[in-house]
């Protein structure tokens, strides 16, 4: 290999995520301080900025290393999504984690590894690639979630999260070693090539389930998904704000290049595998989210929900619906991001958890609620905001396929019982904006909104409404992504 | 010797890792279990890259990258299990439920 031929610049973004995450842990190390430790999260924010413009500069993108390694316009838009909500989970953390911890910059620091390994799963082409980069984000994200090392509810998020992420790690291994073994190669774009003469072979459909097994534990997708309610509840907010959105989106991204990209041409093998987990994550999301009380798990269990609606996409399998699957993680991200950051300041002032303490919080904190009730009407698919677009895209993609295909006329089914469940969801969503705007409060005391946090709030729930009210830039950008795979 | 047989035993070793993890409520115990399931794949790794890519070496390299990842995995499963230890006073998984719903 000359390495003279490698465009480093394609690495950039990476580069300086990589090189901020490091500078971060030393300046860590040298400073004594504790008051300069917030530096250190506005200069890795610097970091994602810098980062973000790099992304802006790739272009048309290209690949290294023989397929290894490839930055088309799929992983430029994934990358731009996580340097966001890396950029705005930062900004809600800086007050959040002050006094919460001695270890500050490591925090920052861990972060940052954790977008580099996201942005890293949404290039990865190849499979020993993508177990690496899979493993790095799961790693990471274990290490944060179980943060705060003296909280008994963070340790157990961390260990339950670490035992399920390692058995379906190793469960998705199992499945790559049985693509490997049939095609003798291990670079998706290779793969693609020599399984396409594969008619049905028992062995790709068992490896299939074990690589939905892997990929459904990073999306949350039921069966996969027990880990995700019990993580949310004990990890440090900010952690699962970022769990909830930017592993979400990584989790997708690597989805669809690895199914739709590589083993797009033996669908048959796949489909039915996706519709079961899009059917079960949507009944059982939605119903368990239901009876909680807590509201990080209610959010929990409407986040598995969210992930039925959008394998949805992936079941359907047109270049409409899967437009459709990239324009609603983008408007899932900035609802749910908004919902979070309310958590954040909420909790982080009052110390409480539960549904029920958000009585009158319209009285303590208009900004607050009007916020939370913006996002949670995007999350329960209500116009005009970005999830009801979202939803509309997916659930329209898979009718107008049904109808033009007739062999494929039981797809109607999915859009049908997506509907009735997004009906049950308006339900516990509404639980949480009666609570805010109908009940009188217990605590009248206001709440103090930082300025940092707010900035990212703001940022947040514009993104809500704008993805709602001139979907048309959204829109064109997820279709211009999804054409390097489809 | 053929393909089949180290498929068998790696099939063999990768059902009793994955009885271990459902059936063991220590979280020591698990993540050997999870170690076990491990060493299985890797057995197919390199199975397959003896018969099916003879002339590359693919899968022994892979096999490499998962051993060194897996060193990794039990840096952060020994310290979390460690910290649990320290506040719950047991590692054992059914009396770790402060969150339940």
């Amino acid at each position: 290999m000359n390495w003279a031929f490698i465009d480093w610049t394609l690495l950039a973004p990476e580069i300086i995520v990589l090189i901020t995450a490091l500078l971060i842990f030393g300046l860590d190390l040298i400073w004594g301080d504790e008051s300069e430790r917030e530096t250190l999260g506005w200069l890795g924010i610097l970091g994602l900025i810098f980062a973000f413009y790099a992304t802006l500069a790739l272009g048309q993108g290209g690949e290294l290393f023989n397929h290894i390694y490839v930055v088309d316009s799929l992983s430029i838009f994934s990358k731009q999504i996580l340097l966001g909500i890396g950029v705005l989970i930062i900004l809600a953390s800086l007050d959040y984690i002050k006094g919460a911890t001695k270890y500050e910059g490591e925090y920052y620091g861990l972060l940052l590894l954790a977008i580099l390994a996201m942005m890293l799963i949404s290039s990865a082409a190849e499979l020993i690639t993508i177990f690496i980069c899979l493993e790095f984000a799961t790693l990471t994200c274990i290490i944060l979630s179980a943060y705060f090392k003296h909280e008994p509810k963070s340790t157990e998020a961390g260990l339950k999260y670490l035992l399920v992420g390692l058995l379906s790690a190793v469960v998705l291994l199992y499945g790559i070693s049985l693509v490997y073994g049939l095609t003798g190669t291990t670079t998706l774009y290779q793969i693609g090539g020599s399984i396409r003469k594969y008619a049905f072979q028992p062995v790709l459909f068992i490896s299939c389930i074990f690589l939905a097994a892997g990929f459904g534990f990073k999306i949350a997708a039921v069966p996969f998904h027990t880990w995700a309610p019990d993580t949310y509840e004990g990890a440090p907010t900010p952690i699962t704000a970022f769990l909830a959105t930017a592993s979400k989106v990584a989790g997708f991204v690597i989805l669809l290049r690895f199914f739709v990209g590589g083993l797009g041409d033996i669908e048959g093998h796949w489909i039915g595998i996706m519709v079961t987990l899009a059917v079960l994550s949507m009944s059982i999301g939605n119903l368990s989210a239901i009876p909680q009380t807590d509201i990080k798990r209610m959010l929990a269990y409407s986040s598995i929900a969210h992930a039925g609606y959008i394998l949805i996409g992936l079941a359907v399998l047109s270049r409409e619906s899967l437009t459709a699957v990239l324009f609603y993680l983008l408007a899932y991200a900035a609802a749910n991001l908004g919902a979070f950051l309310v958590i954040i300041a909420f909790s982080k002032w009052t110390d409480l958890h539960n549904i029920s303490d958000y009585a009158g919080l319209s009285k303590r904190s208009p900004l607050l609620a009007l916020s939370m009730l913006l996002a949670l009407m995007s999350m329960a698919g209500i116009p005009p905001l970005g999830g009801f677009i979202g939803k509309f895209y997916i659930f329209a993609g898979a009718v107008s396929e049904a109808v033009s295909d007739p062999e494929r006329l039981w797809l109607i089914g999915l859009p049908v019982w997506g509907v009735i469940f997004s009906i049950v969801s308006v339900y516990y969503y509404f639980g949480v904006i009666k609570a805010m705007y109908l009940v009188e409060p217990v605590d009248t005391q206001p709440i103090p909104i930082p300025v940092p946090l707010g900035l990212a709030l703001l940022i947040a729930i514009l993104l809500t409404l704008l993805i709602g009210i001139y979907p048309g830039p959204f829109l064109a950008l997820s279709e211009s992504a999804i054409q390097s795979i489809f | 010797m053929d393909l089949s047989h180290y498929l068998t035993l790696s099939a063999i070793i990768f059902s009793i890792g994955l009885y271990g993890v459902l059936t063991r409520r220590n979280a020591l115990a698990i993540l050997l279990s999870i170690e076990l399931m491990l060493n299985s794949v890797n057995i197919n790794l390199v199975a397959f890259s003896h018969f099916v890519t003879p002339a590359l070496l693919t899968g022994q390299i892979f096999v490499i990258f998962t051993i060194t990842i897996a060193a990794a995995e039990a840096a952060v499963g020994l310290a979390i299990i460690n910290s649990i230890y320290r506040s719950a006073k047991t590692v054992n998984c059914d009396e770790i439920n402060l969150m339940k719903g």
